[in-house]
């Protein structure tokens, strides 16, 4: 009898969180945005289709999202292509001055948007470094090269790599080197190991990279803008506009759903895929990974030419953002740099001035505390999907992947529109005007990938681990805490600071949603480079993104490497004091 | 006391275990012994409570368990792959168990550094991380974490089978020995015959989901009860109707020539001995291993293994010829 | 048992915390705007109202230091106000999404469509400041909503040097000046306004959304003849540098461009006139201090403060008595331009649909 108590309380428990997950999907993923589109297409008690008509019949609106899709397209060869050119040439072959390479493949994980793609077009640009440059040698080229679908690529493939250079950089580590030298051993070529041997293994982190990269290329949205032109724009800030503008918010949420349908036709292929060729290791004893040297002297020389090129491409951006960020505003605008522009004024400004202070802080608590909480809810979701005896526990796994069918614009939208009035979903309360309002559009947005990636990394859990620990008479919850998380605590600590970073400057969500008393950075900046604000102000967004990439390396020494190490080492020093004490 | 009763394991469709009883004594070593897929470990995980029985009952001590959640049966395990938590140090891992059941610090403390000492970790060892030492270290490590919380019952799953030769034959006998100093009633999953026999207090052999036998190691080398026992356990000469025939003609037709007939390899004497069959053979190969050769004998057309102990008598090279001489009552038939 | 609690903590920890923490804020919206707003017709009892209470006020121009400075200046004046400043383009739609649970209790900036859309979502009130009899009532709402405080014409300006300036935009169309002149987004005030500006020339009833046939070619051409603009890049530069040396830019812009980069446009100036975007102060429906946000209103629409204003920042005041104070280059600018005629209230009805068509269908 007793024992039959125990089982019943135990399941017991599992309902009621699967019933509070799955509320929090419902009320803040599913509800909103169902009632936006509703609201969108029936209009007077009639589904519209007026808006189909209109956006079929718009050459601009099927251009642009013909772009969005052969950018994306486009994107998934090219950033797989440098994003692991990034990873092999820091981690996988032996070149000289690999950490110096790997500091600089980061780069864009510590900015991005408006200011990133500003700072190729000082590069690249008509007033640009390299433009000038050329021009001395060619005077007759046209200084305004740097436009249109080949200059978005560039600029995006070198700024989508981050999660080649998070990821697939893990990955790459949990090789086991024996599989290389057996190889070796049998004779085979470098160029065959690479091949047969090490790609597949990162099979799956490729699969997770490319559907991350090919959203990516679906929402672009700085890049096409600045460097676009007029004829290589993207569906995204249109959807934007639109979204913005009340009565034209059905042509938002129509382009919106194609393109939402495109990406749930991608996510199913891919998964399907995915099951077919996903295995584990089977090495009992894994060996750590040496570096390889390229035999060949004449490939050896390229691979160390690529590494160096793209340092630079990479590196000569970032640090002109750092100088200009010391520039007079004009300067800034023009691009036109001379010995008297720099300024420690904006830097100044900044310090000297709380108001300029609290968006930081305010930035920080939101995107920690959203960064966390989503990693909370996927590590949850995950669980209860990972080794799920009942179907209709996906429900959770399409819960938090619904987020990424939709912009994040309409996402906040849906929040606003549905939340700004009392439904019985969320206890008649009126989110709207409250500060969990940012919260939770923060936190949606960033459950997909999220629970993509924790995902992953549940499934590298071994098992034995968790039947271990049960073994020896630890529950469910404390298996997981003490046992299964620590493993996968690289991991999640990966994801929250991916997070973390994602929302810091973040603007298209937050100016919907956002307390007015306050304000997030991305608002701020873009204030700050609005069309009516003062020239001196838009020296400020370059000041307030330094800072930012600041904050971001902070962050990503924590989350990576030594910042980690940092911290086991003082856990085993402290507890070295404790068993010696004893 | 452990019992199993009509125990049925279904994996979907596809029945693992059929009908499995088994009793295992308090103190007892006790071993499941087959080839990979027998259903060995299946059971095991039953009764630690990985696996539920579609069927059946398991009792512990008259209690039935067959449901009861894992963490709550206390019984220890080993795991093939030891499953050392990797984000903690040795110490860490050794005190995860005292710590769920919360015992105060400075008990957990003592009864760490107790066991570290029984199983001959070392102290300063203890604060190290756990890849960072050796497989056999690892192994004492996986050993102790499941014995420093003094289960009644001890559950292991090929702990050895990661491990060296010579590192396997030491902690096998570490392993014993333990045993029997601290009487924890231990079950042990294994496919090396060997091992099981020189381990076990009674072993239990499986075969495709049923138990062929179950029977103290003699017993089973010996009066192997089925086909499958005699040839799975040690190595053995299935003989040919041909020398049935011939020793049947020799010792007057007494082996029934319609069955399967078989001999262990060391119960073939190159003395003659009184009553046994005398068969003439030509020596066609050898394995020389120090302590032994095993020499393959062509005999009546067919090939028989025979052992001897290199203890002074003369060497034997490939084309001589040899008198072998086989007992009937040596010869087990099926 | 202390497992379960330990489960229920963590599961809620994701959601719960999102509806708990909150439940504070929604008690404000229990009070609804209705009496507040019948009170605040007697304002004028400006010395009973408690000034240490807080004032939120929204505006979409308090950028570059202005908001700090307002709220400086108020606090001299015992005012306690806090001013968020939020893009012209999103400050709509927020005052609407708050419609249930308002956080501001004034807004002022704007332009007369904002505030059209915003009178027709009822989230304003009627009220009465003290100076209404000083500005220009034609400016504002007929109807006792929204009032008049800084004027921003918005115009073309161009390259100091340019040789036989378009005069009005019916010119830019010629292949004359294809891809010289610089269009504002849509999704700006200034462009939207612009816009619009050019279809109310072209008023029809039976016309596609208003406008005549005539009127939707010639913004066709007028789009695509031009250059829309793109982000980060630098107009008035071109202008100045005459690689596109006319763009659209608003009132105070122009003023700014003028001293920041020490350079003289030329304004392109219709005999139609130019759309004269006002700035405007009006009460959200609901705020509880209405008659304290009266009278902060009557305060800082006085020409005093307006005055003030226009100094520190270039604006262009409503109150007459402000605008003779103005500095030269003001004064110029202002007597260079004159106002459109436009039906605000046909442009408020009908402007996103117009800005809609245009993205779609004329946009390249």
């Amino acid at each position: 009898m007793k024992q039959g108590n125990k089982k019943h309380l135990f399941s017991w428990q599992t309902l009621i969180l699967k019933l509070v997950v799955a509320w929090a999907i419902i009320a803040f993923v599913v509800y909103p945005n169902l009632n936006l589109l509703v609201s969108v297409f029936y209009k007077n008690g009639e589904f519209s289709t007026e808006v189909f008509g209109k956006v079929l019949s718009s050459a601009r609106a099927m251009k642009s999202l013909r772009n969005s899709f052969i950018l994306a397209f486009t994107l998934v060869v090219t950033v797989n292509i440098v994003g692991t050119l990034c990873v092999l040439l820091t981690e996988y072959w032996e070149i000289r001055g690999a950490k110096i390479l790997r500091l600089a493949y980061m780069s864009s994980l510590i900015y991005g948007g408006v200011v990133l793609v500003s700072g190729y077009k000082y590069v690249y640009g008509a007033n640009g470094l390299l433009t000038q440059l050329l021009l001395k040698v060619f005077p007759s080229m046209d200084p305004g090269w740097f436009v249109g679908y080949g200059a978005v690529v560039f600029v995006m493939t070198f700024s989508c790599t981050q999660n080649h250079m998070m990821f697939l950089k893990n990955a790459i580590h949990g090789l086991d080197y024996h599989t290389i030298e057996a190889a070796k051993n049998m004779g085979a070529s470098g160029a065959t190991i690479f091949f047969k041997i090490v790609l597949p293994v990162l099979k799956p982190t490729f699969f997770a990279i490319t559907i991350l990269t090919f959203l990516t290329g679906l929402g672009a949205m700085s890049a096409p803008l600045i460097v676009g032109g007029d004829n290589f724009q993207t569906i995204n800030p249109m959807i934007i506009t639109f979204a913005k503008s009340s009565y034209s918010r059905e042509v938002a949420a129509f382009l919106a759903i194609l393109l939402g349908l495109a990406t749930m036709i991608l996510l199913s292929v891919f998964s399907r895929v995915e099951k077919g060729g996903n295995y584990i290791s089977v090495s009992k004893t894994k060996a750590k990974l040496r570096k390889q040297k390229i035999n060949n002297p004449a490939l050896n020389v390229l691979a160390h030419v690529v590494a160096y090129v793209m340092f630079a491409i990479f590196v000569v951006p970032m640090v002109l953002v750092v100088v200009y960020s010391f520039c007079d505003s004009l300067t800034i605008k023009t691009g036109n740099l001379t010995l008297s522009s720099f300024t420690l004024e904006n830097y100044q400004k900044l310090f000297t001035s709380a108001a300029a202070f609290k968006p930081y802080l305010v930035s920080i608590v939101y995107s920690l505390a959203a960064a966390a909480i989503a990693v909370i809810a996927a590590v949850i979701c995950a669980k209860l999907v990972h080794k799920s005896k009942h179907k209709y526990d996906m429900f959770f796994e399409w819960g938090m992947l619904i987020p990424w069918l939709l912009p994040s614009t309409l996402i906040a939208l849906g929040l606003t529109t549905t939340y700004g009035e009392r439904h019985a979903i969320l206890f008649n309360y009126v989110m709207v005007g409250t500060v969990m309002l940012m919260l939770v559009g923060y936190v949606v947005v960033k459950l997909p990938f999220s629970y993509r990636m924790v995902k992953a990394a549940f499934f590298s859990i071994d098992s034995d681990l968790e039947e271990a620990a049960k073994c020896m008479g630890a529950s469910t919850l404390y298996t997981m805490i003490k046992v299964v998380l620590p493993v996968i605590f690289p991991a999640i600590m990966s994801v929250v600071i991916l997070n973390f970073n994602g929302m810091l400057s973040d603007y298209d969500l937050s100016v919907f949603l956002y307390h007015p008393l306050f304000q997030p950075l991305g608002i701020v900046i873009k204030a700050a480079s609005d069309e009516s604000a003062a020239i001196d102000a838009k020296a400020m967004g370059f000041v307030y993104t330094v800072v930012l990439m600041i904050l971001s390396s902070i962050g990503l020494y924590f989350g990576q490497g030594e910042g980690m190490e940092m911290i086991k080492r003082w856990k085993q020093r402290r507890l070295a004091r404790k068993v010696a004490r004893a | 006391m452990i019992e199993f009763k009509n125990i049925e394991i279904k994996y979907g469709d596809f029945v693992a275990i059929k009908d499995l009883n088994l009793t295992i004594e308090d103190g007892e070593f006790f071993t499941f012994l087959g080839p990979s897929g027998c259903g060995k470990t299946t059971t095991l995980r039953s009764l630690v409570g990985f696996i539920e029985p579609s069927n059946g009952q398991i009792l512990i001590d008259g209690r039935d368990v067959t449901h009861l959640p894992v963490e709550k049966r206390e019984i220890g395990m080993v795991f093939q792959s030891y499953a050392l938590f990797p984000t903690m140090t040795v110490y860490e891992n050794l005190a995860f168990g005292l710590k769920v059941k919360k015992l105060p610090a400075a008990e957990i403390d003592k009864k760490v550094k107790e066991v570290a000492k029984v199983i001959e970790i070392k102290e300063e060892q203890l604060l190290r991380n756990v890849s960072e030492l050796s497989g056999g270290q690892q192994q004492r490590v996986a050993l102790a974490r499941a014995i420093v919380l003094e289960p009644k019952i001890l559950c292991l799953d090929e702990p050895l089978s990661n491990l060296d030769a010579k590192l396997r034959v030491g902690l096998r006998s570490e392993l014993k020995k333990l045993q029997k100093n601290l009487g924890i009633t231990t079950l042990y999953v294994t496919h090396d015959q060997e091992e099981a026999l020189t381990l076990s207090d009674r072993i239990a052999v499986f075969n495709n989901g049923f138990v062929e036998q179950v029977d103290r190691p003699y017993d089973i080398y010996n009066h192997s009860k089925s086909e499958f026992v005699c040839d799975f356990i040690g190595e053995i000469n299935r003989l040919s109707s041909t020398i049935i025939a011939e020793i049947n003609r020799q010792t007057g037709n007494r082996l029934d020539n319609s069955k399967n007939s078989y001999i262990r390899l060391e119960r073939i004497s190159l003395k003659e001995i009184a009553g046994y069959a005398k068969l003439k053979g030509v020596i066609r190969d050898y394995d020389y291993n120090g302590v032994m050769t095993k020499y393959r004998v062509e005999v009546l057309g067919g090939e028989v293994r025979v052992i001897q102990a290199n203890d002074g008598q003369p060497f034997m090279e490939i084309g001589q010829e040899l008198d072998l001489y086989m007992g009937t009552d040596d010869i087990m038939q099926f | 048992m202390k497992n379960m609690k330990r489960i229920v903590t963590l599961g809620l920890a994701a959601a719960m915390t999102v509806s708990l923490a909150g439940c504070g804020g929604s008690q404000k919206t229990e009070t609804k705007g209705a009496e507040a707003a019948a009170q605040a017709g007697g304002a004028e009892a400006a010395g009973e109202v408690d000034k240490s209470q807080q004032l939120i006020i929204y505006t979409n121009s308090g950028s570059n230091g202005r908001g700090e400075w307002l709220k400086e200046k108020a606090a001299g004046e015992g005012y306690n106000v806090e001013v968020v400043q939020i893009q012209g383009g999103d400050l709509a739609n927020r005052i609407i999404a708050e419609k249930n649970n308002p956080q501001a209790d004034m807004v002022f900036g704007l332009n007369a469509i904002e505030y059209e859309k915003l009178k027709k979502e009822e989230v304003l009130d009627q009220w009465e400041p003290t100076w209404k009899a000083d500005v220009d009532m034609t400016l504002g709402d007929a109807d006792g909503y929204y009032y008049p405080i800084v004027i921003q014409p918005l115009v073309n300006m161009m390259n100091a040097d340019l040789e036989n300036p378009p005069k009005d935009y019916t010119d830019l169309v010629n292949p004359e000046w294809t891809d010289k002149y610089t269009i504002l987004n849509f999704g700006g005030g200034t462009g939207k306004t612009i816009l619009a500006g050019l279809l109310v020339r072209y008023q029809d009833e039976n016309g596609d959304l208003g406008v005549s046939e005539e009127g939707w070619n010639f913004v066709k051409s007028w789009i695509q003849n031009g250059h829309m603009e793109q982000q980060g890049e630098d107009n008035v530069g071109n202008v100045i540098s005459g690689d596109r040396p006319i763009t659209e830019m608003w009132g105070s812009g122009v003023l700014q461009n003028q001293t920041e980069r020490d350079y003289k446009f030329q304004i392109m100036v219709p005999e139609v006139g130019v759309p004269y975007v006002t700035e405007q102060v009006a009460m959200i429906t609901g705020s509880e201090k209405r008659a304290l946000a009266v009278d902060f209103a009557n305060w800082f629409g006085s020409a005093d403060v307006q005055a003030a204003w226009m100094e520190q920042f270039g604006t262009i005041p409503c109150q007459p008595a402000a605008l003779e104070k103005a500095p030269e280059d003001i004064k110029e600018f202002v007597n260079q331009v004159h106002p459109q005629d436009m039906d605000w209230g046909f442009v408020a009805e009908h402007v996103e649909q117009w800005v809609e068509k245009c993205e779609l269908e004329f946009l390249q």
